[in-house]
């Protein structure tokens, strides 16, 4: 009796429409916009970090040298570009496959992949290819 | 008959806290993820405009006066590699009326783009 009267009573309903409203819809909303703002942000800089880390690397004349500048680019851009790497902030893994041995050789295809690897989520993944010049 | 209708359905009451609880709450956040969401395009959109800049300017060599430099460190000595670093700044697009009073300034967005420099620096 006491619960049919309640379903009956439309006292407060507004209230109760704008919380069945706004927290399943709107509240999820805001979450997504906000993860998509930080997948967006790190895959932009991630690209930009694996194509110019790329770049360096085959512009070095020995793979030795060519790692260590790879590593630099991806550790000075990923400050500027609002990527920390840090002990307890997400970190930039490289990883860098070459078709030739070694690696700064003629026409050698150099794929540098970057993952961002994330405390919470799936990690950001992305990869550049660069080909070593033919007078190399 | 409708003009009667009429005015009985002006001087009905009912509905009214109807909208000050459930519509204007709603439209309210309806707005905010809205302004979210255009900002984040807009940033988006900053940095494109920002990366472009920088690589196109890598590539020709014709640098600004806002352009900002690093050099990246090598252990080969004729290996000249700098990272030119371009700004872009612009305004945030307004979505949610009376935004900028409430922050008390019209918000920026800041947004810098990098690229290799070869040998020409």
């Amino acid at each position: 009796m006491a619960w049919r009267a309640f379903l009956s009573d439309c006292k407060g309903s507004a209230t109760v429409e704008f919380t069945m409203l706004a927290i399943p819809l709107f509240i999820p909303l805001m979450i997504f916009a906000s993860q998509f703002s930080q997948v967006t942000n790190n895959q932009d800089a991630l690209r930009t970090l694996a194509r110019e880390s790329a770049r360096a690397f085959v512009s070095s004349s020995s793979d030795e040298i060519a790692f260590f500048v790879a590593n630099e680019v991806v550790s000075q851009g990923a400050t500027l570009l609002g990527i920390e790497s840090g002990s307890s902030s997400p970190q930039v893994l490289m990883d860098i496959h070459c078709s030739e041995s070694p690696c700064i050789s003629p026409n050698s295809r150099i794929l540098v992949k970057l993952t961002l690897a994330n405390r919470k989520g799936d990690p950001t993944s992305v990869s550049a290819i660069e080909y070593v010049s033919p007078w190399a | 008959m409708h003009v009667k209708f009429f005015r009985q359905f002006l001087r009905d009451s009912s509905g009214s806290s109807e909208s000050a609880l459930v519509l204007i709450p709603l439209i309210s956040l309806f707005l905010i993820i809205s302004q979210v969401t255009v900002t984040i395009h807009a940033r988006n959109i900053g940095k494109i405009v920002a990366q472009d800049a920088a690589s196109s300017r890598a590539l020709s060599g014709k640098f600004l006066d806002g352009d900002t430099f690093l050099h990246i460190n090598s252990p080969d000595h004729n290996q000249n590699l700098d990272l030119i670093i371009s700004h872009s700044r612009s305004s945030v697009p307004s979505i949610f009326p009376g935004i900028q009073e409430a922050l008390g300034r019209n918000p920026n967005i800041d947004v810098t783009g990098i690229a290799v420099i070869e040998n020409q620096r």
